[in-house]
């Protein structure tokens, strides 16, 4: 049977929440489907450049966190 | 013990048994996914740090006060208090967000880039800037889906649950948001080789 992936499934792919059996047929489907193929990489490029954009808060923030924590009462 | 080991939840443990270093822990495995959430939504790095600060306060607050029962799933957790934190901001303020560029590029780090050249630095911020600049281009629903599950790392079922609408929904706002970007740098790569 030829199982067929919508595109919401694609994006569950990408972000690994797509069950293992079906994962197997839509790496079967990527094979043989230049199109999904080449979508499916433009979408892992494109995660790659949001993976790459990450903030970090200030020290002096975390500092104060700690802070609070340790100075807490009850 | 190697506390890189443990897992959240039994940090959480030590750390409302009393051990104050659990929460050193925590706050420094999850502090940029948490910080990087908060800054895209609301824009403005003064403001997220403010945000972050709180969101901790009531997670220390409540897992202090024994409270804590979201067993397994800290940072879903941690991500939906500062998530309800900026929604009260902007309630309070009655505005949404305003797209801007300008603010925050002093104080933010972007790890993984070591022994760059100064042109590169300048390339990949450039790179950083104009990602962040497209991410704020994007309807609210998109943007805020994007953002909870690519730095926040919730589930399409849990972003489903946290903004009441379907997964099918969730998962439809995440395709047209990436999509969306993904014609938008396009564009931008078309409009550079008409200018040169």
């Amino acid at each position: 049977m030829v199982q067929t992936f919508t595109q919401n499934d694609i994006i569950k792919a990408l972000y690994h929440e797509l069950p293992a059996s079906e994962m197997v047929h839509l790496e079967e489907q990527l094979e043989n489907d230049t199109e999904i193929q080449n979508n499916f990489e433009d979408l892992n490029v494109l995660k790659l450049k949001l993976d790459s954009l990450v903030l970090e808060p200030s020290m002096s923030v975390i500092s104060s966190i700690l802070d609070y924590s340790r100075s807490y009462k009850k | 013990m190697n506390r890189k080991l443990i897992s959240d939840q039994d940090l959480v443990n030590l750390y409302v048994s009393g051990q104050e270093s659990a929460l050193e822990e925590l706050v420094g495995r999850h502090k940029s996914k948490i910080y990087t959430s908060i800054y895209l939504l609301v824009k403005d790095s003064y403001l997220a740090e403010d945000i972050f600060q709180d969101t901790f306060i009531k997670v220390i607050n409540t897992l202090k006060a024994g409270k804590y029962n979201e067993e397994g799933k800290f940072l879903p957790w941690v991500l939906r208090i500062a998530h309800n934190l900026v929604i009260d901001h902007f309630r309070k303020e009655k505005r949404t967000p305003i797209v801007t560029n300008t603010d925050g590029f002093d104080i933010f780090e972007v790890l993984g880039f070591v022994e760059e050249s100064i042109e590169d630095k300048m390339l990949r911020e450039q790179g950083h800037n104009e990602l962040r600049r497209l991410i704020q281009l994007l309807p609210e629903e998109q943007k805020e889906v994007l953002i909870m599950r690519h730095y926040g790392d919730l589930s399409f079922k849990e972003i489903a649950d946290l903004t009441n609408v379907s997964i099918n929904t969730a998962l439809g706002r995440m395709r047209y948001a990436l999509n969306n970007l993904r014609k938008m740098m396009n564009q931008k790569e078309y409009s550079y080789r008409q200018a040169m």
